[in-house]
């Protein structure tokens, strides 16, 4: 199976996993290393000091990537902020950026997104932008230089699957970057059809953190994504209106 | 905070962190997050919204109102 060469960091492994929503904190590293992933998304945040949080850094198995995510930035300025302490902290200049204004869909503002892609390439960062799968807002990261497009199967956090299906589908056909399908995947089967339909790769992380046995679910899915990524590779073939028998339909003896 | 009784005679006010702390004046931002963040690895610190060097904690003496964020990783996806 090929790998997805991103940054010369090569990925063989097409899960990526966020690690936000977990019961616990034992879980994302077991969830980690039984899937496999080889990279994760983490958040940044003003640390609470009343109340000592365990450090997730610190669940991170070695070796995993680290993506640093924008979530609470709701401009292009919020987000290289983001960015930069991220960057401060020597964990890698990988970047998935998040502007959301709207709290009831959490939807990408694709606009923001674009600029904050465009400002942070110029920084040197390594950008995976998160939004609407639309062809032209594609165009344009690709134009600013994003590393990726990352398109929503379904609103976050929804466990609603491939709700954009056909407009994925149009990025993956003609986008050369590579594509991630990012929110909404609700079980391996939606990764699964996303990597089928050529996605490069998928990040999940409600549909396993919130899973009754995170580390399983998170395997189920590093397997269907194999799959779908085998079955891509190895050529689907098209579907028919007329039936085409399998075994000859010739009489047994003539 | 516990802290803030320490410094109960001094007359410096930072916000720290989104709430307004007392400090010895003078202190280094090194001496602040040694005292209010002993136990936090990984983190981040911004003064009035520039990021200040780890190699520049010591060195960096905090003045009347400033404005300091700790800022440190949490699970996202």
């Amino acid at each position: 199976m090929q790998s997805l060469i991103i940054d010369n960091f090569e990925i063989q492994n097409r899960l990526l996993i966020g690690t936000g929503k977990f019961q616990n904190k034992y879980d994302v590293r077991e969830s980690i290393i039984q899937s496999g992933s080889q990279v994760v998304t983490v958040a940044v945040r003003r640390i609470d000091l009343e109340r000592h949080e365990e450090n997730i850094l610190e669940y991170i198995p070695d070796g995993v990537k680290l993506m640093v995510n924008t979530s609470g930035a709701r401009n292009a300025d919020e987000v290289i902020r983001i960015a930069r302490l991220a960057k401060e902290c020597g964990y890698g200049n990988w970047i998935k950026i998040e502007v959301i204004d709207d709290s009831k869909y959490l939807l990408p503002d694709n606009q923001e997104t674009i600029r904050a892609t465009e400002l942070l390439v110029k920084e040197g960062f390594v950008v995976f932008p998160y939004v609407s799968a639309d062809l032209y807002v594609a165009r344009e990261l690709v134009k600013v230089g994003a590393d990726t497009v990352m398109p929503l199967g379904s609103c976050i956090g929804t466990n609603q699957g491939l709700k954009a299906e056909e407009f994925i589908q149009i990025l993956i056909n003609e986008i050369e970057i590579p594509i991630i399908v990012d929110a909404g995947i609700g079980c391996p089967s939606h990764a699964a059809k996303a990597m089928e339909m050529g996605a490069d790769a998928v990040l999940v992380n409600t549909a396993i953190a919130t899973a009754d046995n995170a580390p399983n679910m998170a395997k189920a899915f590093s397997k269907a994504i194999e799959a779908g990524r085998l079955a891509y590779e190895s050529g689907i073939p098209d579907s028919q209106n007329i039936a085409s028998a399998s075994s000859p339909l010739s009489h047994l003896l003539s | 905070m516990h802290c803030m009784e320490v410094f109960l005679f001094s007359h410096m006010k930072i916000y720290l962190n989104g709430k307004l702390i007392e400090i010895e004046p003078q202190a280094s931002l090194e001496a602040c997050i040694i005292m209010f963040c002993p136990q936090a690895k990984d983190l981040v610190a911004e003064i009035n919204t520039n990021i200040v060097k780890k190699e520049k904690w010591e060195s960096t003496v905090l003045k009347d109102g400033d404005i300091v964020e700790l800022i440190g990783f949490v699970g996202g996806g």
